[in-house]
């Protein structure tokens, strides 16, 4: 394997985009992206494309309106983690010098309500939800551990403060405590602004090989390692309070590249839910199983903490178009590595890490893990 | 073994998941014949040793233990606001999502439950859909 970096992100900030094409937005951070890296659309080989409801060779029908020529393209469904799936594999294509220059889009147009799934599935014949399946997570981790509702709520807070700094988020009010755990009861102990919001939106990103970087001349930041694990459990006993695709996956990221969960300086993860962030806290091992609580209450994840986490304000604050939302993870960042991210910089940011994932219930999903240094 | 149908007007929520017998409800389980295996429904393939055809029906999770339980307040469509649901564990290592009885608020882990058949929601034509619903014993 090769090294291989970012050289261009692009995105297209997440919101409603009732009167536009998911086409017509997605070409915006396309560009973007090809504008940022400094590249041309002939330069690039190949391209991987994720989204979940957008139909057919979504991939295809917006590079065609850029005038694209017959490029490899590859349409990429992996639920939620699609996005961050699909920048995994333009970075093994171009490790493995399929390519030298490869695109990534995620891209989504959605409309309002809870997720609407797709497969067939019993649980959700039975009238489970998204968050009922985050909630009975986080009450089982509440009964083991004694975490304290406050705790989930704090990183609403913690959300919100972050994206009153980023121009880029969608949800920018700042809100406190009481306000978070008085808002509209969803499903115990998770209250309304404890939830990501559907939105509409796309990221792009342009990875290269460092040989052809440098033969370019273009600045990379390094993907030191992804790692994709699955979670797959039938109607069978397993441990709720973490989830264990996100422990196997980072494990290896971790293993794969000698970095010590002490030396990550800043985190993009998949926050669809406060009580999800809590239980990736442990799983990414940025703390002790069952210390989540404290970590959070503590500050250690806010911007100027041990750890700051979704600096961006996450999926909460900026709404969660499925398949963009991997991607935009990298967005914020290569800003970040690159002392770009402009009234929310993590001072001396070297290595950071994106996690996201997705699945049907909490039976059966993928999480994906991805290092980067600057 | 049938069908679980109270009432005429009534029908499964979901097809080939609740029966019931003389000794009350129960889920419909499957016992592979070959390595003996349970499961929750009646597979085609073993999933622990892959046999296919071998499934014979067992009924399972006429009681359990609540592993994990909430209120769900924001719910689908044909639901009324709020249910309480949890997963329970019952015989043979299965677990099971299903609705569960509320109480003061949702069931804690370790709560020893039976099963019931209970209206779930209604569908569009008015009929009552009906379910597995635990409750404390």
């Amino acid at each position: 394997m090769r090294q291989v970096g970012i050289i261009g992100v692009g995105l297209t900030p997440f919101d409603k985009y009732e009167e536009l094409q998911v086409e017509d937005f997605a070409r915006w951070a396309v560009v973007d992206a090809l504008g940022d890296a400094g590249v041309s659309r002939d330069q690039i080989q190949m391209a991987f494309v994720a989204h979940l409801y957008q139909g057919e060779v979504l991939g295809e029908r917006i590079l065609r309106g850029l005038r694209f020529p017959e490029i490899t393209i590859t349409n990429v469904e992996n639920a939620c983690a699609g996005g961050s799936t699909a920048v995994r594999e333009a970075f093994l294509a171009v490790a493995t010098e399929q390519c030298d220059v490869a695109l990534v889009i995620g891209a989504e147009k959605m409309g309002r309500g809870l997720i609407n799934f797709v497969s067939p599935d019993m649980e959700l014949t039975l009238g489970n939800t998204a968050p009922a399946q985050y909630a009975m997570a986080a009450q089982r981790h509440m009964y083991e551990f004694g975490t304290p509702p406050e705790a989930f709520a704090k990183i609403a807070v913690k959300s919100r403060r972050h994206a009153h700094l980023n121009p880029n988020a969608r949800f920018r009010d700042i809100v406190n405590l009481e306000e978070v755990m008085t808002s509209r009861p969803i499903a115990d102990p998770i209250t309304l602004l404890q939830c990501c919001r559907n939105g509409s939106g796309a990221a792009s990103l342009v990875i290269a090989s460092e040989a052809w970087s440098a033969k370019h001349g273009k600045k990379s930041v390094r993907i030191l390692a992804s790692e994709l694990a699955s979670w797959m459990s039938d109607k069978s006993y397993r441990d709720l309070t973490s989830f264990g695709a996100t422990t196997v996956a980072a494990g290896q990221a971790y293993e794969k590249t000698g970095i010590d969960p002490a030396d990550v300086d800043v985190v993009e993860l998949h926050d669809a839910f406060t009580t999800g962030e809590l239980m990736h806290y442990e799983g990414l091992k940025l703390c002790k199983k069952g210390e989540g609580a404290r970590f959070a209450l503590d500050g250690n994840t806010e911007l100027g903490g041990r750890v700051p986490v979704n600096v961006s304000g996450g999926l909460l604050s900026k709404s969660h178009p499925l398949g963009a939302t991997g991607v935009a993870q990298f967005c914020e960042l290569v800003w970040q590595l690159r002392g770009q991210a402009k009234g929310r910089q993590v001072e001396n940011a070297e290595i950071a890490l994106a996690h996201s994932q997705g699945g049907t219930g909490l039976e059966a999903g993928a999480t994906c893990v991805t290092l980067l240094s600057k | 073994m049938s069908e679980a149908s109270p009432d005429k007007s009534s029908r499964p929520i979901c097809e080939g998941l609740v029966g019931e017998d003389a000794e009350g409800p129960f889920l419909l389980g499957g016992r592979c014949k070959a390595c003996g295996f349970v499961t929750l429904g009646v597979r085609d393939t073993c999933p622990e040793c892959w046999a296919r055809g071998s499934m014979t029906s067992l009924p399972i999770g006429r009681r359990g233990s609540v592993y994990t339980s909430t209120v769900v307040h924001q719910v689908p469509q044909g639901y009324d606001a709020p249910f309480a649901v949890g997963y329970v564990d019952i015989e043979d290592g299965v677990r099971v999502f299903a609705h569960v009885e509320r109480v003061q608020a949702a069931l804690k882990p370790g709560t020893k439950v039976r099963l019931t058949v209970a209206p779930m929601r209604r569908d569009k034509d008015g009929a009552s859909l009906v379910g597995p619903l635990y409750v404390t014993e």
